[in-house]
C-alpha cells in the first residue's frame, strides 16, 4: 500500500490562508463594521451585528472550504486565527467592548465555527463532484 | 492531504480571476484603514457595551451544561452571562452542529428516496433520519425566529440587561454600606463612653437619659454616598437599633430599592423593602 509522507500531510496552501484572511475581513469585517455604524438608526442593530458575528464566520468558512479547489479545512483555521486577532483589536479598540470579549470562550468559537463550517463546505464540495463524476460532465444535477 | 499543492508542475489555475483576486486585496486593505485608521473620528459615539448576547445563545448552552452538572452530581451554579463554556457550546450547536444535522439529513433522506425510485423499490421509512431531519428543523426554526424576535420585538432588552445589572449592583452597594453601619454601630455598642462609645447601648451620647439613637455622625459613617441615602430609624430596648439604606437607581416602576438593617450584638440582618 501506497504510504503517504508525514510532511505532505500537514502542508498547508499559504495562498488560501491569505485568500481566507481577506475573505473575512472584506465579507466579515466590513459587514459588521457597516452593522456598527448602523446602530445609530436602530437598537436591533445590537442583536444583529451579534449574530453576525458568529453567523457570519459560519457562512465564510463554508464558502473557504467550497470554493477551494483541494482541502483547505486547515487554512481556514489559520486563517480565523489571525482574524480572531484583528476582529479582536476591531472589537476592543473601535467598537466598545463586549461582555467579556477577551475570554478565550469567545476566541475558541469563532476559530471552532470556521473550521467546523469550512469542514463541511468541503464534505458539500466533495459530493458535488461525486455526483459529476457519477451523472457524467454534462448533469450537473 | 492537500492535492492542489501537489499539482508537480502543472500550471496552478486560481478558483478566481486575477480581476477579483486583486479587488479582494483591495478591499482588505481599504476595510482594515477604514476600520481603525479612522477610529479616532468616531470615538465620541464609541459605546462600552456593544456585544449582547441574545437569550437564546445563552438559554442552549445553559442547558447542555446544566444537564452535565446535574449528572455529575456538582452543586449548580448561578446563570452568568460571560466567561461560560455554555455560550461555546450554543454557538456550536446554533451555527455548526444544527445546519449540519439538517443538511445531511435532508440529503440523505431525498437521495435514498431518489434511488430508490429509480430501481422501482418501495421507499423505506428511515425513522432515524426522518426524525433528526424534524429536530434539526424546528430547533433551527425556533434559534431564526428567537433571534428574530430579539432583533425587531424586543429591541431594548441590551438595554434591560444592562439596566439590571445596574439595579443589582446598586441593591449590593446599599446592602453592602449598611453593613458597613451595622459594624460601626456594634463597635460603638462594646465602647466604653469614656472611649466614645456606647456602653452597652445604641443611644446617643448627646441624649444619655433619652431614647434617641446614634447618629451616623456619631459612628463616624456618611447619611449620603453614591450607593444612596442612609439613616437610623429606631433604636430598640437599647439592644436593637434599625438603620434604612435607600439606593439611587430607579426600578422599573419609579421607586428606589429601600433596606433596613436590623443590628444588635453580635448581629447584622438586612431586610428587603422594596
Amino acid at each position: 500500500m501506497e504510504t503517504i509522507p508525514y510532511s505532505k500531510i500537514f502542508k498547508l496552501d499559504w495562498r488560501w490562508i491569505g485568500l481566507g484572511f481577506c475573505f473575512f475581513v472584506s465579507f466579515h469585517l466590513l459587514p459588521s463594521h457597516i452593522i456598527y455604524m448602523l446602530r445609530v438608526i436602530s437598537p436591533a442593530m445590537n442583536v444583529i451585528y451579534s449574530v453576525w458575528i458568529f453567523g457570519g464566520m459560519a457562512v465564510i468558512g463554508f464558502m473557504i472550504g467550497y470554493k477551494s479547489k483541494g482541502v483547505t479545512i486547515w487554512e481556514a483555521t489559520i486563517a480565523s486565527a489571525v482574524y480572531s486577532i484583528v476582529l479582536l483589536a476591531a472589537i476592543e479598540k473601535v467598537w466598545g467592548g463586549g461582555l467579556e470579549f477577551r475570554t478565550p470562550y469567545w476566541i475558541i468559537a469563532i476559530i471552532a465555527i470556521a473550521t467546523l463550517s469550512a469542514w463541511f463546505g468541503e464534505y458539500i464540495q466533495a459530493l458535488k463532484e461525486k455526483n459529476i463524476r457519477r451523472e457524467g460532465p454534462g448533469k450537473k444535477n | 492531504m492537500n492535492e492542489k499543492t501537489e499539482s508537480q508542475g502543472a500550471p496552478r489555475i486560481s478558483e478566481f480571476s486575477p480581476l477579483f483576486t486583486r479587488g479582494l486585496i483591495i478591499t482588505t486593505c481599504a476595510t482594515l484603514l477604514l476600520v481603525f485608521g479612522t477610529a479616532p473620528y468616531y470615538s465620541p459615539f464609541r459605546d462600552t457595551k456593544v456585544f449582547l448576547a441574545p437569550p437564546q445563545f445563552i438559554a442552549s448552552g445553559i442547558m447542555v451544561e446544566y444537564g452535565i452538572e446535574e449528572f455529575q452530581g456538582f452543586p449548580l451554579e448561578d446563570v452568568i452571562l460571560q466567561a461560560r463554556p455554555s455560550f461555546l457550546l450554543s454557538l456550536l450547536l446554533e451555527f455548526v452542529i444544527l445546519p449540519v444535522c439538517f443538511l445531511c439529513s435532508w440529503r440523505y433522506l431525498f437521495q435514498k428516496k431518489s434511488q430508490q425510485m429509480a430501481i422501482g423499490e418501495k421507499p423505506k421509512r428511515h425513522l432515524p433520519a426522518k426524525f433528526l431531519f424534524g429536530l434539526s428543523g424546528v430547533l433551527i426554526v425556533y434559534l431564526i425566529l428567537g433571534n428574530i424576535s430579539s432583533a425587531f420585538v424586543s429591541p431594548n432588552i441590551y438595554h434591560v440587561i444592562v439596566l439590571d445589572n445596574t439595579m443589582d449592583q446598586n441593591r449590593s452597594a446599599v446592602i453592602a454600606q449598611l453593613s458597613r453601619i451595622g459594624h460601626k454601630a456594634n463597635e460603638y455598642y462594646c465602647l466604653p463612653k469614656r472611649a466614645g462609645g456606647g456602653e452597652k447601648s445604641y443611644r446617643s451620647r448627646l441624649d444619655p437619659v433619652g431614647t434617641t439613637p446614634v447618629t451616623l455622625r456619631e459612628l463616624g459613617m456618611p447619611g449620603s454616598t453614591d450607593a444612596g441615602t442612609f439613616s437610623v430609624v429606631q433604636i430598640v430596648n437599647d439592644t436593637t437599633l434599625i438603620c434604612e439604606g435607600i439606593g439611587k437607581v430607579a426600578l422599573s416602576d419609579g421607586s428606589f430599592p429601600e433596606y433596613t438593617m436590623h443590628i444588635s450584638p453580635g448581629a447584622v440582618i438586612p431586610a428587603k423593602i422594596n
